[in-house]
């Protein structure tokens, strides 16, 4: 059977179907962080007199506001494929230095706090190097930071130095415009978080390390640098935190500030739809990862919640918005199920 | 009797086999050949259950087959032995052979049963190891035998398919492969091999057919066919003439890439020279060294010795960073892990690495995006030219004319390197494709590209260097240009 046949021409059609729709479930499912925030708003304002008024609104915004600068540079590792464990640790860490500097040296408030913001950065620029030049994996860097600046900020001092006079007390307890200034600084680290992501050259480079690193290094994309002026950055945000929460607090303890802060971040980063593989992500859903969990916690706090129901609602949130976020990305996932029922 | 009736499978709008009829009687060794992307892998994955027809049939000895898994194929006694073995390097021969299918004796693994058995089967295959030597040291041809071993000890093989088996083999390992396939044929075992190798065919095939287009091109039993048969079979249709008319005024004088000995990972030294306007390609099979040659010009990989120099001055801090810098354009050749973003809207994919350029002050502009984006779009007939949507929604072709675009539209474009300029790509982009590159020759651009498909060289290259183990071995010029002394020199056919 010695034949000989001609092949066919292939056919080829071009494909001009429009961008795939997404169907009314994946929109539901895209905003329902926001439709579940909004229903915690409702139902907090039906069980309390005292939750939706000006001064607890002011209160969540606060209590909020370390989170939220934090969340932003966190959100942009993330996204990158990358990760911070440590923030809590260098949050204590600069917190205590700037308390040490202040009380037990008698320094310059004004100069106590640019050294904790510089502090911030090199505990920060520390992870970046490890991570970017080592090849080591962030989380076992950054889990092991996290252990290391807490031993430190321990070894400094035992007991809390308090006390820090009013340039310092300013910055936690003071207002602009009726408003405390720590909330200013969160809402100007999430404008300038959001400009950078959607509006700078680099922003777009972030989700391109995410995707496919591979393609970003081939097309001279900076897949080293860029990580590694985002833990920079991330020092300088958790060095700014330990400022904030030390002078809202007016004492520095070595063991408990900003401990547990690091898992807190990342709870609000991956609930507000930061996927944990990278590569994508949005400031909007941030924003909102972090009020979710500051109206949780008010909410339940002023309804008389006790705090292990707080965890449970924690930990149950986030584990549902993953599974939510998982099914709107997977298209037709949902209708191969529901066939494969029937 | 194994055998394939009218199948047909498209990806997409792409149809990749029409109508293909394929069959292979027990103890009798079919070979398949072709030019990359023809389908052949396709043919098997539907064969071997990790795909399926869309239409068309598969029957085994009468029975049809219709194993929707690849384990389902297995299990039907279809073993496939891919290009990269699936055998476990820090596990031991025994263990590799019993994984996932342990002997046990109550709750633990019956260690010494296992080693016995295997010891049972490599005699029997003549495989001169032991059962508890680690499979990570050893030959990848004795690691092939294994495989097939492996294989052999789970299931009743009927169909055995060999992918490129002997692309790594040294020529021992490649006739103890040749005598392991002569005894699988004596057991009455179907075999399907896919080569790129003319020369092997004579010695261990019985039947031969050439796919190419989605269709078969030729076939029959080996012996009633001549080697130029198949050669021209795979070459296809006389291509359209033209593409390198208008070569002789493109090309100057002037070297614009220059690679003076580059060696670097399984290739070299190479010394090539590409003057401003000129298309040369390189000609090998696969793991010919061909792709890591490309990537270390663009910086992938550090060059271990040797340089690259663009215009007379040589490239520093190689890099893909300085690459681009240099004005080193590269197109790879898996695009899904090394060029694309396959989550990311087109234009970002097109754009990435000029936002920049484009930027006025610390913010990107929009408007001079969206004009660049069309403007590009335009020029490579992008389908759909649709800006927002998601890179992986895009055909193959127009895939690759994003990752194209992502270069051509920059003013500072002095050398554009292209590994696999059409793979998985239809028809139509492959034309509109091979215009840009001449189009970007007549602005002075210099062109080196690789392939494995010899009609490509032919179509696009004014100049072809065919290399084989990492080195040059022969190069064409013009019209001395032909698939025949390609397929020749690349084939040891000689």
């Amino acid at each position: 059977m010695s034949t000989t046949t001609a092949p066919p021409s292939p056919s080829v059609t071009l494909a001009t179907s429009p961008s795939p729709r997404q169907s009314r479930f994946a929109v539901v499912l895209r905003f329902a962080l926001l439709i579940g925030l909004l229903a915690l708003v409702a139902y907090f304002t039906a069980a309390s007199d005292l939750f939706l008024t000006t001064g607890n609104v002011k209160n969540i915004l606060l209590s909020s506001s370390v989170l939220l600068i934090l969340a932003v540079p966190q959100a942009v590792l993330v996204i990158m494929g990358y990760v911070d464990l440590s923030v809590g640790s260098i949050i204590g860490l600069t917190g205590v230095a700037m308390g040490v500097l202040v009380v037990d040296h008698g320094m310059n408030p004004w100069s106590a706090m640019f050294l904790a913001l510089v502090l911030g950065t090199v505990a920060g620029s520390v992870n970046g190097v490890l991570i970017a030049f080592t090849r080591l994996s962030p989380i076992i860097v950054t889990l092991g930071t996290l252990q290391l600046y807490r031993g430190i900020t321990e070894g400094v001092r035992q007991n809390p130095p308090a006390g820090f006079g009013d340039v310092i007390g300013t910055f936690g307890r003071g207002t602009l415009f009726g408003i405390p200034i720590a909330v200013w600084l969160s809402l100007a680290v999430v404008l300038i978080g959001a400009l950078f992501l959607y509006r700078a050259p680099a922003g777009r480079h972030v989700y391109a390390i995410g995707v496919n690193a591979d393609a970003a290094f081939l097309s001279g994309i900076a897949t080293r640098r860029l990580p590694l002026v985002f833990y920079a950055l991330i020092g300088l945000a958790a060095g700014l935190g330990g400022v904030l929460l030390a002078a809202r607090l007016d004492s520095a303890p070595p063991t408990t500030l900003g401990s547990g802060m690091e898992l807190e971040v990342l709870t609000a980063v991956l609930l507000g739809g930061v996927a944990f593989s990278g590569g994508r992500g949005t400031m909007f859903g941030v924003v909102l990862g972090v009020l979710f969990l500051g109206v949780l916690s008010n909410g339940m706090t002023l309804t008389n919640v006790p705090f292990w129901m707080q965890s449970i609602a924690t930990g149950a949130a986030l584990v549902v918005a993953a599974a939510l976020d998982e099914i709107s990305q997977k298209r037709g996932t949902v209708r191969r199920l529901l066939r494969k029922e029937s | 009797m194994l055998a394939v009736r009218s199948a047909s499978k498209s990806y997409g709008s792409f149809q990749v086999l029409h109508d293909i009829d394929f069959e292979v009687r027990p103890g009798t060794v079919h070979a398949l050949l072709g030019p990359n992307g023809a389908g052949k892998s396709t043919l098997i994955k539907c064969i071997s259950g990790v795909q399926s027809f869309d239409r068309g049939e598969v029957t085994l000895d009468g029975d049809e087959l219709d194993s929707q898994t690849p384990s389902a194929a297995f299990n039907a006694g279809i073993a496939t032995i891919h290009q990269h073995l699936s055998l476990i390097d820090s596990l031991s021969v025994s263990d590799n052979i019993f994984l996932g299918r342990e002997v046990t004796a109550g709750p633990l693994v019956n260690k010494s049963h296992q080693q016995r058995e295997t010891q049972r089967l490599l005699e029997q295959f003549g495989i001169p190891v032991r059962p508890s030597t680690r499979v990570g040291g050893l030959p990848v041809g004795v690691k092939q035998l294994i495989e097939v071993a492996k294989a052999w000890h789970r299931t009743q093989i009927r169909v055995l398919i060999l992918d490129e088996p002997t692309s790594a083999l040294t020529e021992d390992e490649t006739l103890r492969l040749f005598a392991e396939v002569e005894r699988m044929k004596t057991a009455g075992v179907r075999i399907i091999y896919i080569t790129h190798r003319l020369g092997e065919l004579y010695r261990i095939a019985d039947e031969v057919s050439v796919i190419r287009d989605g269709g078969v091109a030729l076939s029959g039993p080996i012996k009633e066919i001549e080697p130029q048969q198949i050669v021209a079979a795979i070459a296809g249709r006389s291509h359209d003439e033209g593409p390198r008319a208008g070569a002789s005024t493109r090309i100057t004088d002037r070297a614009m890439l220059r690679l003076e000995g580059l060696q670097g990972p399984r290739f070299g030294p190479v010394d090539v020279e590409v003057r401003a306007g000129e298309i040369v390609g390189l000609y090998g099979v696969l793991g010919s060294g061909r792709s890591s040659c490309l990537e270390t010009v663009a910086g992938g990989f550090a060059a271990e010795r040797g340089r690259v120099v663009v215009d007379e001055t040589p490239v520093r801090n190689h890099s893909p960073a300085a690459a681009i810098r240099a004005g080193i354009a590269f197109v790879p050749s898996d695009r899904a892990s090394q060029a694309l973003w396959g989550t990311l809207e087109a234009s970002a994919n097109m754009l990435m690495p000029s936002f920049r350029e484009f930027a006025s002050g610390l913010f990107r502009s929009r408007r001079r995006e969206r004009e660049s984006f069309h403007r590009v779009a335009d020029q490579l007939e992008l389908q759909p030219p649709d800006m927002q949507r998601a890179a992986r929604d895009f055909s193959g072709g127009n895939q690759q004319k994003i990752v194209l675009g992502r270069w051509t539209q920059s003013p500072s474009l002095r050398v554009l390197i292209l590994d696999e300029p059409t793979q998985g790509v239809d028809v139509g982009a492959r034309r509109k494709i091979y215009e840009t590159c001449q189009e970007l020759a007549r602005r002075g651009v210099a062109i080196l590209f690789a392939s494995s498909d010899a009609d490509e060289i032919v179509t696009l290259a004014d100049r072809v260097v065919v290399v084989d183990d990492g080195q040059p071995i022969a190069e064409y010029t013009g019209t001395d240009i032909t698939e025949e002394s390609l397929l020749r020199s690349a084939h040891e056919l000689i």
